[in-house]
């Protein structure tokens, strides 16, 4: 096997993993997020669009 | 090569149906939403860094903070249509073509190359959950 050979068959691994681990990523995501409430995660977003919002008035003279 | 393909899989699709399987439509799209809203404060504390530093115009930041104020309000609309379970069809379409705005009227006019390519890739992170979320209620439908 030549180098070219294993360069090739590398490229191809990482490009079967780096789909899983996002794939991963997400699911992990979903899973830590099971512990949370829906209340509570639209509460969070509502309160760091709130945070935005404050800030950018802030900025805006 | 294939072996080793469907062994991926197999990994892949057991991580989600032990973690996903019991993933309602509001769920996912409280999820989205919260991951839109954390992407939305990463953009803004970096913009506001970027023109501390001296690489965003003041008039750049302007423009820019007054579209992000936008795009934050598109998001609070969002989420109180979530909360009241109303049909957020219009919100993610207000939210998308606000954050669409956020590059054309602001990042893609900021001179500095570098801080530039930054804020366009804080944005591409925020198109992401609006991604998902397009597709929970407008492309897969209720």
């Amino acid at each position: 096997m030549d180098n070219l050979d294993t360069a090739l068959k590398l490229m191809g691994l990482v490009e079967e993993l780096v789909p899983s681990g996002v794939g991963l990523v997400n699911a992990l995501k979903t899973a830590h997020s099971q512990g949370i409430t829906v209340e509570q995660l639209l509460a969070d977003a509502q309160s760091k669009f709130d945070q935005v919002a404050d800030q950018a008035s802030k900025e805006i003279k | 090569m294939t072996k080793r393909r469907l062994q991926v899989s197999a990994v892949l699709v057991l991580a989600i149906a032990l973690t996903g399987a019991s993933c309602d439509q509001k769920r996912a799209a409280a999820v989205a939403l919260n991951d839109f809203a954390s992407a939305l404060v990463a953009f803004e504390t970096g913009e506001i860094a970027a023109h501390k530093d001296g690489f965003v115009s003041d008039q750049e930041h302007q423009q820019i903070q007054v579209v992000v104020k936008q795009v934050a309000q598109a998001g609070s609309t969002l989420t109180t249509t979530l909360k009241n379970s109303q049909d957020p069809t219009t919100a993610i379409t207000s939210a998308i073509d606000a954050v669409a705005k956020l590059n054309d009227a602001g990042v893609l006019h900021v001179k500095n190359q570098e801080t530039k390519t930054k804020l366009t890739a804080l944005v591409l992170a925020l198109k992401a959950p609006l991604v998902t979320l397009q597709s929970l209620y407008i492309k897969g439908g209720k």
